[in-house]
């Protein structure tokens, strides 16, 4: 009886301890964000590229806790929520950190990017954030339309794979643009930037509505900006971070 | 008047080249020819949009980079130097990458001096295979698979390369076969199953071409 008691509770620590991600659902039909991005671009952009992020973020975290070789450090990290162990990644030895950075940063950026999207607007200029929100962009880049216009041309020249980034700089406290490679978020660079928007140009994100026209899919992005949710984020964002 | 113009192309033909400007080369075959392993649809934009894309962008890059050397804006040399790393690194692969493919044949493998070396460096051509599959499948991002020579070594080299850097500039390996692992290569047709792509794409390996830049790297 004692013995399987034990059994019972260290099975119970095992699963506790190991919590595994879960492919969130959009927060909307797979059609709601038509003609900007079509049902089809959705459904395997999420339930293709996304879910195979979570699945190999969950086979890194698995294989690092089974690893005999991985220290404490680091399996307690492992333990982690995944924003946490973003915070780290990029000091993780190569192999552990090549996974990780990867898979873990492609749930993490999928996670925020789809949430950050509504339905179309009818015309790009219709679509804008108001209050608090909208005066810090306005204080940082001059006005709405620049910044539009800067996160227009940052989009459109980044070279190969990655992401371009809306967020509160962890030193200056100043909303600032800057653009990832590959599956990097800002938080692995310094873990008190906010981040507050971005977009996928990762050609899986575009192809199969734009093709090669990366340049219309950007112009048709700001129709489906979901400004009050990015508003939330500034909010948590400037409370959560006491010194800002 | 007559003389100057008969005698003018022979002197004017250095200063010519220096302004040439690249242009994109045909394929060696028709958009459909490597259907089914790639579909006319995608070797229609992958070569008339984004090997295009590469060339225009190239010679706009160059053009601004002869005109910042003439005026000695060092400055501006340097900011134009990604631009011209990323497209005519983009210009170089595919104009490879067109050469090394054709339609598909049975029984596709290399003979002769370049099945030897691969026998050689590999142990086998399925290892071969093998090893630059999983390369090509395990690029980051954008990027390309390839086998390359290394002329100090003697040897073959599976390498791969990220964006459009090409494999000669940024490795010193000199190009035999090669896979662009971009996702615009293959998504159209293969979605996200890199590895699909990348295990058919042998089938349409031109091998006696590979075997011709073999020759000539050694």
């Amino acid at each position: 009886m004692l013995t399987s008691v034990v059994l019972l509770a260290f099975a119970v620590i095992c699963v506790q301890s190991q919590t595994e991600l879960v492919l969130p659902p959009l927060p909307y039909a797979y059609s709601a964000l038509e003609p900007v991005l079509s049902e089809h671009l959705m459904r395997l952009h999420h339930d293709k590229h996304f879910d195979t992020y979570t699945k190999k973020t969950n086979e890194a975290l698995k294989t690092i806790m089974a690893d005999t070789s991985a220290n404490e450090q680091l399996k307690e990290l492992a333990k982690k929520p995944l924003e946490e162990i973003l915070h780290d990644v990029l000091h993780l030895p190569e192999q552990y950190q090549f996974p990780l950075r990867h898979n873990g940063g492609g749930y993490y950026n999928h996670k925020l990017f789809f949430s950050m999207l509504k339905a179309p607007t009818a015309t790009a200029a219709e679509n804008k954030p108001t209050g608090v929100l909208l005066e810090a962009i306005e204080s940082s880049f001059g006005s709405f339309d620049k910044f539009r216009e800067l996160f227009s041309a940052a989009s459109i020249n980044l070279f190969g794979s990655g992401w371009v980034w809306l967020y509160i700089d962890a030193q200056t406290h100043k909303l600032v643009l800057n653009f990832t490679a590959n599956q990097d978020n800002p938080i692995m660079f310094d873990k008190k930037h906010v981040v507050l928007l971005g977009i996928d140009v990762w050609e899986h994100a575009y192809y199969p509505v734009y093709e090669n026209r990366r340049s219309e899919y950007i112009d048709n992005f700001w129709r489906i900006v979901n400004w009050p949710f990015v508003a939330q984020l500034y909010a948590e964002g400037t409370t959560k971070r006491a010194d800002l | 008047m007559q003389t100057i113009i008969k005698l003018a192309p022979r002197t004017l033909v250095p200063a010519l080249s220096r302004c040439s400007k690249h242009t994109l080369p045909d394929l060696p075959y028709d958009y459909n020819a490597l259907e089914p392993i790639i579909s006319g649809e995608i070797m229609k934009l992958h070569h008339q949009k984004h090997h295009a894309t590469y060339v225009n962008n190239l010679n706009v890059a160059e053009e601004k980079y002869n005109d910042a050397k003439a005026k000695n804006d060092l400055n501006t040399m340097i900011h134009l130097q990604p631009a011209i790393r990323f497209n005519g690194g983009g210009h170089l692969n595919h104009s490879i990458f067109w050469q090394v493919l054709c339609p598909k044949e049975g029984g596709n493998q290399p003979s002769g001096a370049l099945a030897d070396q691969i026998k050689k460096d590999f142990g086998s051509f399925d290892k071969m295979v093998t090893q630059l599959s999983n390369a090509s499948v395990g690029v980051q991002g954008s990027g390309w698979g390839w086998l390359g020579f290394n002329k100090q070594e003697q040897r073959l080299q599976v390498a791969t390369c990220s964006n459009q850097d090409p494999l000669q500039a940024t490795t010193g390996l000199l190009p035999i076969f090669g896979i662009d692992v971009w996702e615009h290569a293959y998504y159209l047709q293969y979605k996200n199953v890199r590895a699909d792509y990348v295990k058919a794409i042998f089938q349409i390996a031109n091998w006696k071409k590979a075997d011709e830049l073999f020759q000539k790297a050694k």
